[in-house]
């Protein structure tokens, strides 16, 4: 019973089939599409949130005074953590760009004495940054320092903005998938009514028939998710390869996301069946 | 026994035909019942009453002593599987081969049969189908559609045989045919409930005929074998 009743749904309506294939690989790929871009945008974020600090260069008449600043600095709301990089540091990470007559002009010593103290400052969010310049301008009038400050944080701004962009895609589009596919159902439905209404009228039952049309499009839709995953993945991992921005996205990690969102996708279309079917 | 009982049972389709007017009816277990009357009279309307295609619009029908409107789809599906319908449009699975169409209702019948192959070959063999079992249903005539439609119905051996119009686009063999396996259905302790206007038929005296006449239930003739 089963191979026919496959058979009928099948010979019947290979055409809305066919079609449902094509519109889930299609729908596929742009669901991907949004969801890849969402990841690079939040590799790319992940760099550049590694440079979003601002920099202190300080200038200590005693020694102390260093311990003093640095603990008040970490005992701002806004700071995640900070980084101390003293005048030895960074004459050891500069000296090769200093030039030799300098050195012997000087000497290391004096050259040393004159290099400030180096104070790396993490937000707790990016979105902290402009307050907590402000923060360390206010602390500026008692000391001798000066605040050194970039626009990364900017740019992780916009990148959050974006990964919104990506977020709100792929919500629509799984809403244009659900509403897509209840119309297909319908149509499908319809086009199957009358030879399922001789089923009924056989003494078969409505339950087998809804077994049948779920099986007949997961299979479908399974397949085009496949297919739609494997491209996808394919192309976005070459992208990531080629692109100048250090990413390394490996087509697998790529493949089994994809995989991931299209079983979500499957089992929506089920339960769609199921209710609609 | 009484089997189906319609007691004032109207059918209305919107926006106002009246298909069946106040149809009062008793059919016994094992009793041959033609319905006459000219087309539109309502013959195959209350036909899908009695298989439960459609509901009435008013009255009730009961089936062994049991109103329809108490039966859930289980209990239909299986009043369902003791019948057999041949419907006046064939109603065939046209994506299926002639023999696949049969085995189908075999199977949905749940009907064990020893040797299933031989007995469908069997039926397609007395209406000169057999050359024709692997073929699609939509390649046949349909004349030849109409002959798979009633082995469709034979085939599962029902307790109640329902035919509309069985005899349609057949040629005088095959009604023949068709009239001497309905005797024999009918011999062996089945119901039959046929609606016709074929005049051979009628001729044939078979059982009793109620005429119907615009939705109107108008005369019962007992004819005696």
């Amino acid at each position: 019973m089963w191979k026919y009743l496959v058979k009928l749904e099948v010979r019947t309506a290979w055409v809305y089939y066919l079609f449902m294939f094509f519109f889930v690989f299609l729908w596929g790929i742009f669901l991907f599409t949004g969801a890849f871009s969402f990841k690079f945008l939040e590799k790319v974020k992940d760099q550049y949130k590694k440079g979003v600090c601002v920099s202190v260069l300080f200038y200590p008449r005693r020694s102390s005074q260093v311990k003093e600043l640095t603990s008040k600095i970490k005992n701002l709301d806004l700071v995640k953590s900070l980084e101390l990089i003293t005048p030895q540091e960074i004459y050891e990470k500069t000296s090769r760009y200093i030039p030799r007559s300098l050195l012997k002009i000087f000497g290391k010593k004096r050259l040393v004495r004159s290099f400030p103290y180096l104070i790396n400052i993490y937000p707790k969010n990016s979105e902290d940054y402009t307050s907590l310049v402000k923060t360390l301008s206010l602390l500026q009038t008692n000391q001798s320092f000066q605040v050194i400050t970039n626009q990364s944080y900017k740019l992780v701004g916009f990148i959050k903005k974006l990964q919104w962009g990506a977020i709100g895609l792929i919500g629509a589009c799984i809403l244009f998938y659900v509403w897509f596919l209840s119309f297909l159902i319908y149509i499908l439905k319809l086009k199957l009514k009358s030879q399922y209404q001789v089923f009924i009228l056989l003494g078969g039952s409505k339950g087998v028939l809804k077994v049948i049309r779920t099986f007949v499009c997961s299979i479908t839709s399974a397949l085009g998710f496949v297919l739609g995953a494997i491209l996808t993945s394919w192309i976005f991992a070459k992208i990531a390869y080629f692109l100048p921005l250090g990413l390394s996205i490996a087509f697998a990690d790529l493949l089994k996301t994809s995989l991931l969102l299209g079983a979500f996708c499957e089992t929506l279309l089920i339960l769609l069946v199921g209710w609609k079917g | 026994m009484e089997l189906f009982v319609l007691k004032k049972v109207s059918k209305i389709y919107p926006p106002y035909f009246k298909a069946l007017v106040n149809i009062n009816l008793t059919i016994e277990e094992n009793e041959f019942l033609i319905l006459t009357g000219a087309t539109g009279a309502g013959k195959t309307t209350l036909l899908k009453l009695l298989y439960k295609d459609e509901a009435p619009t008013s009255g009730e029908l009961f089936f062994r002593g049991v109103p329809y409107s108490r039966l859930n789809e289980k209990n239909l599906q299986q009043i369902r599987r003791k019948m057999g319908i041949v419907f006046q449009d064939h109603k065939l699975f046209m994506e299926l081969t002639v023999y696949e169409n049969i085995r189908l209702s075999l199977i949905l019948a749940k009907k064990r049969v020893k040797n299933e192959k031989f007995l469908i070959y069997e039926f397609l063999e007395r209406f000169s189908l057999a050359q024709k079992a692997q073929k699609c249903v939509k390649e046949l005539s349909g004349g030849e559609q109409q002959k798979v439609g009633v082995i469709r119905a034979l085939i599962r051996d029902p307790e109640i045989l329902i035919a509309d119009e069985p005899t349609g686009n057949l040629d005088p063999k095959s009604i023949r045919e068709i009239i001497t396996l309905f005797r024999e259905f009918h011999d062996k302790g089945s119901t039959v409930i046929l609606a016709t206007h074929d005049p051979v038929i009628l001729k044939e005296k078979l059982g009793r005929v109620v005429m119907l006449d615009k939705g109107e239930l108008i005369s019962h003739v007992e004819v005696p074998r």
